[in-house]
């Protein structure tokens, strides 16, 4: 219980990250990750731009806007679930016809029962501690209208500094666009509330903010204030609902990801079948080297589209991360301390603490297993870490209490 | 909350084999109509990322035939007609948790000793300026007149943004947004004089000048070949060949090259495959070489 007191402190927030990326490295690809939770789990297809491709369009500095455009409509027409296009639109391409014409598709997107299209706003990274991530990089596509199918949203994740992997989310982000202030939600809010038609009211609240303007974006510190509410681009870790559960990996096999490079779509002279993305989450996005979009996760590298992925499904499928309830939690707690108290009591402390630990591996670690495909987290890395410690503790008492012992066993022996 | 026997039916998950994925269709070569594929009584036509059945058989009738479909794992497999028919098999078992404790204790365990290390590039990819091919920062003489001129360039990262300007800075004709490592500039009425010709990637670019000329410049033996009654492909093929052996005339002859659609002679000059120059050509135009002695400018 005293342990649980410091829970937010660094190192046991280490502690108990390591036994969640070890909980999803077992997890990943498992069939059982996809027949838990809300909701049907969707199917996903990545749309990848690898090297392979991105030799084939020779090199390009930008992605070409022609080539996005074909894959974009290949995934239209196909009749995909939903569209996510993980690409930097913002600055205009190489080619000015390219770049009309992509606008002008996007203008009249979705007028014959097109899938959601959803597109990524990028933010200045700025200077750090100065409106960081604040700056909205316009886009040339800002001048023209979209219609209603078209989402903008943020592609942010928050990376933990001490070892770089990406393991949380930022489901809103406050940023400045054109001297106004306004809130974009991440792209797997808007796709959870698109996939489920309706049914997360939590969700679906957040889906159209991206068109409210709040207020004036000159005065820094009010900005600031709104920015860092929650937002910290330090992770604290107390945001457990902020966490992502990785479940599908890259370059391994995954029951619901099909990876298709993008030039067998737009170098082809054959006809196309659309069997890969119909009825399936489509991500567009890039995974070749120069892309510079290649990240740490628990369960490994990959590209930001696909932990756009991952976080669709961990949002739509298992929801936020959360603990079990205060019961359940307590009836927990008092279960381990019943089992210390009595191994502690019957053996010496180091046959004690294996005993308990195996208990703790034995009993709670398959609990944990089980409810974690649920969105459950129930923490085992900390209950072992406290019985090292008791541990630790009972040996101390132990040292200092022994020369009294053998004091009093000397007085004795004359006697 | 769960029960025993969900807990149970969790459990029992971890070991149970479910269908995973399925393979599809990657590339075929040449047309479609050599490939058949028989779906229990029925023949389907290929199709480029059609979904495979258990079951399937593809059959391929050409010799040269080649299907490539990709598996579950990801795994590409070439089929040809010594493959044929082939069966599409059973899709193999999804990843099971042993599988996946085994793969992270081996990961673990790789990341000791000599296997902790992979390899990476440090390296910026911007400000790297490009340089002009065939054009020396040297002089560059070029006829006047109404040109369109041709350019070509090594190096930087798209895209490009090429002028031409007068010797004063002022801008005469430009390409924005330049792909590749070579463009043409619009047609341009050129006066004798000295101007500017500036590629630019970004912030980092290169200039050089062109210094324009009337066609008495040219040299005495280009001049002769330039009377001769021949077609006009030939004149200019033999005239632009010859002026590739003077540096500062270079790049008149990859104008020409390009005009007259001497597609190897460009080639070789883009590539610097230039005729030998004699000594002290660079300094001066009258130090031309005899025609005769050149045998590099009659081929051709």
């Amino acid at each position: 219980m005293i342990v649980g007191l410091f829970h937010q402190s660094h190192w046991l927030v280490r502690l108990e990250n390591t036994a969640m990326d070890t909980m999803m490295e077992f997890n990943k690809g498992l069939p059982r990750m996809i027949e838990a939770g809300a909701g049907s789990s969707p199917q996903f297809t990545f749309l990848d731009i690898d090297d392979t491709s991105f030799r084939d369009w020779g090199e390009p500095f930008h992605v070409p806007r022609d080539k996005i455009l074909s894959l974009i409509k290949f995934a239209e027409q196909g009749k995909a679930r939903l569209i996510v296009l993980d690409i930097d639109l913002s600055r205009e391409g190489m080619d000015a016809t390219d770049d009309r014409l992509l606008a002008e598709y996007l203008t009249r997107y979705g007028k014959e029962h097109a899938p959601p299209l959803i597109l990524v706003r990028t933010f200045y990274s700025g200077v750090s501690g100065e409106r960081q991530w604040v700056e909205i990089r316009p886009s040339y596509l800002d001048e023209f209208k979209l219609p209603a199918a078209v989402y903008w949203a943020q592609p942010l994740f928050k990376v933990t500094l001490w070892d770089g992997v990406i393991r949380h989310w930022h489901l809103v982000k406050f940023g400045c666009l054109d001297g106004q202030l306004i809130l974009v939600p991440a792209t797997q809010l808007i796709a959870a509330a698109l996939l489920s038609d309706g049914h997360i009211s939590s969700v679906n609240q957040y889906a159209n903010m991206n068109s409210i303007r709040l207020e004036n974006c000159a005065d820094d510190e009010r900005v600031s204030q709104i920015g860092d509410a929650g937002e910290d681009s330090y992770v604290t870790e107390a945001e457990l609902g902020q966490r992502l559960i990785y479940t599908i990996p890259w370059r391994s096999p995954a029951p619901d990801l099909i990876t298709v490079p993008a030039h067998l779509i737009s170098e082809t002279t054959h006809e196309l079948s659309y069997d890969l993305v119909q009825d399936r989450v489509v991500i567009i996005g890039a995974s070749f080297a120069d892309s510079r979009d290649i990240h740490r996760t628990p369960i490994g590298e990959m590209p930001g589209a696909l932990i756009i992925a991952n976080a669709i499904k961990s949002l739509f499928v298992y929801g936020q991360v959360r603990p079990l309830s205060a019961g359940a939690l307590w009836v927990v707690k008092l279960t381990l301390i019943l089992v210390a108290a009595w191994t502690f009591s019957r053996f010496t402390s180091l046959i004690a603490v294996c005993v308990a630990g195996a208990f703790v591996i034995g009993f709670l670690v398959p609990i944990s297993f089980y409810l974690f495909k649920f969105g459950y987290w129930v923490d085992f890395a900390i209950p072992l870490f406290a019985m090292v410690l008791h541990r630790a503790v009972a040996e101390y008492r132990a040292s200092r209490t022994r020369p009294n012992d053998s004091g009093d066993r000397q007085s004795e022996l004359p006697a | 909350m769960i029960g025993f026997r969900t807990f149970a039916a969790g459990l029992l998950l971890l070991t149970t084999t479910v269908a995973n994925g399925s393979f599809w269709v990657s590339e075929f070569r040449d047309s479609a109509s050599q490939y058949r594929i028989v779906r229990g009584n029925e023949t389907v036509s290929i199709q480029q990322l059609m979904l495979l059945k258990t079951g399937d058989t593809i059959i391929i009738d050409e010799p040269q035939g080649q299907v490539v479909i990709v598996n579950e794992r990801n795994e590409y497999l070439r089929l040809t007609s010594d493959n044929s028919p082939f069966v599409v098999p059973e899709s193999e078992s999804p990843p099971q948790l042993l599988v996946n404790v085994r793969n992270w204790v081996a990961s673990w365990w790789n990341t000791r000793g000599n296997q902790s290390t992979s390899t990476m590039a440090a390296v910026s990819k911007g400000g790297l300026a490009p340089r002009f091919s065939v054009a020396g920062s040297g002089q560059n003489l070029l006829l006047s007149g109404a040109r369109e001129i041709r350019v070509a360039w090594s190096g930087g990262i798209e895209p490009f943004e090429v002028s031409l300007l007068t010797d004063s800075g002022e801008l005469l004709v430009q390409q924005a947004v330049a792909t590749g490592n070579t463009a043409s500039l619009p047609e341009v009425l050129l006066q004798k004089g000295q101007f500017q010709l500036r590629v630019a990637a970004g912030d980092a670019g290169s200039t050089v000048d062109l210094t324009v000329v009337d066609r008495e410049k040219l040299p005495a033996v280009a001049a002769e070949i330039m009377n001769l009654d021949l077609p006009e492909q030939i004149l200019y093929g033999h005239v632009a060949m010859l002026l590739s052996a003077y540096g500062q005339w270079r790049f008149e002859a990859l104008q020409l090259a390009h005009h007259y659609n001497l597609m190897q002679l460009e080639l070789d000059l883009l590539a610097g495959d230039f005729p030998e120059s004699a000594p002290g050509d660079v300094d001066s135009i009258s130090a031309m070489p005899d025609f005769a002695e050149r045998p590099e400018a009659n081929d051709d």
